[in-house]
């Protein structure tokens, strides 16, 4: 028994280093990636012209669209921070997903809205439309309002896709803050490039403490919750370290269902959002890639690093949890129905080495950790810990999480320099520093309960409470 | 690297611990990481002060030049020399111009005060840039192996129009790399008076939509060039040439493009088509269009979807013509006769006429979501 249990101790200690090692290099070569992609973006960036894109007559024209359900306390307030967005030909298109509040009425009373005959060419399924609004005021000819029963996110985006008159659309939460050159930059992979553009993502930050006023941003502020703050340094790691990376290696499996622009004919001929998953905005990314991969067509998606969205970030736990969980889901729901993906090189990248990342380093991970966590403990009621080993090895995942956390802030510092004052520096360091004790085991912990209510075909969204940008809002 | 790890083994067992391989590799690497870690966060915070100085830096360069410029634009100079030679701009020289950061400062400054200025004070700017050498930076940019720099330097030498530089330009206008292509194409509408489009003659690299609305602003900007035709390229054997030049024609109204356009119409890729048709109506050419719907009809329904909207857009009311497109299966075909059919013909009685076709035609489906969406307005 004690030969059996030495020899399991040395091959699961063997297993957690060799997890380990791979992990810590699969995220610096993904840095590397990231920084060398980061330069090239900046470079060209320099080059860019946004007003030549904004007087011209041969600029593509954009669809927005943004799903709203019961969103009656803000919901004004977002349309006319999306009207403002600067583009030549924008089409702003909101899908009131058969909201139970307010929602419809409000908009109907503030933006003068009366219903129109305009037919749909129903190409992706979705709930009937109960009716289509336009304004009366000529300010707003650009404003489409759809009124559906509901169907969920999803659902709610695919309308919009059948409605919308452009090549391009831009999907975004409608809660969410852009700047107002967001979808100048955001389009402008498909203008050029040798291969064609059929999606671009863009990257999120926490508006939560910055000053918005009638849906612009003000002033860029670190968050007072550390909650929030937490989720900054998340963020700027997920975005500017991960996804430019992958984006870079031709790997990109997610656009932030938050904003994404993409091209209308990819999008509706692979078959639109799923209704079906949590995780709509990966799965449809990934649709888009195979669709064009097996049809053996030249293609690209890119990510822009600029900071173009801000959205409200949770500020309790609760609310956080559900958030992840449901990220979870979705992760769970779009690899296990694209697992024909998993190492086929027919997928190039994509099969090879994006799959298998998600699958063991975003998936897995918090059960491997778990997992970790419960040997261990089993090991120290029977007597036989290796301290050392176990030590040594949560000392390194320590250090490279601080060392990765200090380097994400080292990206935006010397990329966008969002963060102005010098205390709001040494707020992020501190909360790098506490980030693995405090932060990581609820992460993990819902990884876990995510992993859960999956086995158990949980489909809810859960709900989110949101405290809104102005002052003393508090919206379901 | 073998004895630090022994040193960190040694270290480990005088504490009293029992060492298994690796351990003090996975140690040591952990302090590098922290130690990285802590390199980094310094760095972060010396940029803090790097930036704060190069920001009052600029803000001594530009408060130092500013009164010059201003004095130079309004001063009532004769000659560009009486100002040249001011005590104010002799020591201005001495002090900024002969260090490489003061030169790219004064580029940068002089560019921005271009962009929004015209005419003789525009041309003044551009003398400063040339009596100051500022031009030679340029140059020496535009000789660099890298992109960046390249292009850096040819959007100076067109900013600053440095006809001189022409010659090099074009070198880089069929450059592999996108942006220093663009901008060298661009520099070229800006620099070059007497062919300012021969760089399309033998471009062998693609022309992207992002280069076009550039090219198109830098024409726009540019009253003197003659775009009466673009005949010389309307039959490039570059796809991306052939359609630039057919949405430049349509543009700038060069009717004398009419015949080789309407040709255009019939090309076998469908971008080239659907320019052709939008640039013959923003021609005014009806005929040239309607002439071509039986040999469009049966084609490319995304080129018919086109030809119906140019054509609708010229006041074409061939009802004849437009309730056949009515019976279409292609739903965007349809929906945009009835589109044009509704500007003459009441609504009532063309929903009417849903009720005979066959279910694979695509205009009973508008009819009834017509119908039912008035129904729904009027409620």
């Amino acid at each position: 028994m004690k030969d059996f249990l030495t020899q399991f101790t040395w091959f699961f200690d063997g297993a957690i280093l060799v997890y380990v090692i791979l992990i810590i290099s699969s995220y610096l070569i993904l840095t590397y990636y990231s920084a060398r992609a980061l330069i090239e973006y900046l470079r060209k960036a320099k080059f860019l012209n946004p007003q030549q894109l904004m007087a011209s007559p041969l600029s593509p024209s954009v669809s927005l669209i943004a799903p709203a359900y019961n969103e009656a306390n803000t919901i004004v307030e977002n349309v006319k921070s999306l009207l403002a967005i600067q583009y030549p030909q924008l089409e702003v298109i909101i899908v009131n997903d058969g909201s139970k509040d307010q929602t419809l009425q409000l908009l109907i009373d503030a933006y003068d809205l009366h219903a129109v005959p305009q037919p749909v060419n129903y190409r992706l399924k979705h709930q009937e439309i109960r009716n289509i609004y336009k304004s009366s005021k000529p300010v707003y000819h650009n404003l489409t309002i759809l009124d559906k029963v509901n169907g969920g996110k999803a659902d709610a985006l695919n309308t919009g896709l059948n409605v919308a008159t452009s090549d391009y659309i831009a999907c975004i939460d409608v809660d969410c803050v852009l700047s107002q050159d967001a979808i100048i930059k955001m389009i402008q992979p498909f203008l050029s490039g040798k291969k064609p553009c059929i999606a671009t993502g863009g990257v999120i930050r926490i508006a939560n403490s910055c000053v918005i006023e009638n849906g612009r941003l003000i002033s860029v502020k670190m968050p007072d919750n550390l909650l929030a703050r937490f989720q900054v340094l998340e963020y700027i790691r997920a975005f500017l370290m991960g996804r430019m990376g992958w984006s870079k290696a031709d790997g990109l499996l997610l656009i932030s269902g938050a904003f994404g622009i993409f091209n209308k004919e990819i999008a509706i001929k692979a078959g639109g959002y799923d209704h079906n998953t949590v995780g709509e905005d990966m799965e449809l990314i990934v649709r888009m890639r195979r669709y064009m991969i097996e049809r053996e067509l030249p293609y690209r998606v890119e990510f822009i690093p600029d900071p173009l969205c801000w959205t409200e970030a949770p500020s309790t736990y609760k609310v956080l949890g559900r958030q992840r969980n449901r990220w979870m889901r979705g992760t769970i729901e779009t690899l296990l129905q694209h697992k024909k993906m998993f190492f086929n090189p027919k997928y190039k990248v994509l099969g090879m080495l994006s799959y298998p990342y998600w699958l063991f380093f975003e998936w897995l991970a918090p059960v491997i950790e778990i997992t970790g966590l419960l040997y261990f403990l089993i090991l120290l009621m029977l007597g036989q810990p290796n301290y050392i080993f176990s030590m040594s090895l949560f000392g390194l995942v320590y250090a490279f999480a601080i060392f990765m956390s200090v380097l994400a802030i080292f990206f935006d510092e010397f990329t966008f320099y969002q963060y102005k004052r010098i205390r709001d520096v040494f707020r992020l360091l501190a909360a790098a520093l506490l980030e693995p004790f405090i932060h990581h085991p609820m992460i993990v912990r819902w990884g876990i309960q995510g992993n859960i209510d999956f086995l158990k075909g949980k489909k809810s969204w859960g709900d989110m409470t949101r405290t809104g940008f102005g002052p003393k809002k508090a919206t379901k | 690297m073998h004895k630090v790890i022994h040193i960190a083994d040694d270290y480990i067992k005088s504490l009293g611990f029992t060492v298994t391989d690796g351990i003090a590799e996975i140690l040591l690497f952990s302090l590098l990481l922290l130690f990285l870690a802590a390199l980094l966060f310094l760095t972060v915070l010396l940029s803090r002060f790097r930036r704060n100085y190069l920001a009052r830096w600029k803000t001594t360069f530009d408060e130092a030049l500013e009164p010059l410029i201003l004095d130079l634009l309004y001063g009532n100079y004769q000659v560009f020399d009486d100002w040249w030679k001011l005590p104010g701009v002799v020591k201005f020289e001495r002090r900024y111009l002969r260090k490489k950061r003061g030169r790219n400062r004064a580029i940068e400054t002089l560019s921005i005060l271009r962009s929004r200025l015209e005419g003789e004070n525009a041309s003044l700017l551009s003398e400063v840039f040339r009596k100051t050498g500022l031009w030679r930076d340029s140059i020496r940019r535009i000789k660099s192996r890298l992109w960046y720099r390249q292009a850096q330097g040819i959007k100076e030498l067109g900013e600053f129009n440095y006809v001189e530089a022409v010659p090099q330009i074009r070198r880089l206008s069929d450059h592999p790399q996108e942006e220093v292509r663009s901008l060298a194409q661009l520099a070229l509408i800006q620099l070059d008076d007497s062919d300012p489009f021969s760089f399309l003659d033998d471009l062998r690299n693609p022309i992207s939509r992002h280069t076009t609305i550039r090219l198109h602003a830098a024409m726009l900007q540019k009253p003197s060039l003659e775009l009466t035709t673009f005949a010389r390229w309307l039959n490039s054997r570059h796809p991306d040439v052939v359609l630039f030049v057919t949405r430049m024609a349509g543009l700038f109204n060069a009717a004398a493009d009419e015949p080789l356009l309407a040709k255009l119409v019939l090309h076998e890729n469908e971008e080239i088509a659907k320019a052709a048709i939008l640039s013959l109506e923003q021609l005014g050419a009806q005929e040239a269009l309607t002439k071509k719907i039986p040999l469009l009809d049966k084609g490319n329904p995304e080129i018919l979807t086109q030809l119906i909207s140019s054509l609708g857009q010229l006041g074409y009311s061939n009802q004849r013509q437009l309730r056949h497109w009515l019976w279409s299966k292609e739903y965007a075909i349809a929906h945009q006769a009835f589109q044009l059919l509704l500007l003459t013909e009441e609504e009532d009685k063309l929903l009417r006429l849903a009720a005979d076709m066959p279910d694979d035609c695509a205009f009973p489906e508008i009819a009834r979501q017509r119908t039912l969406f008035n129904k729904l307005a009027t409620r």
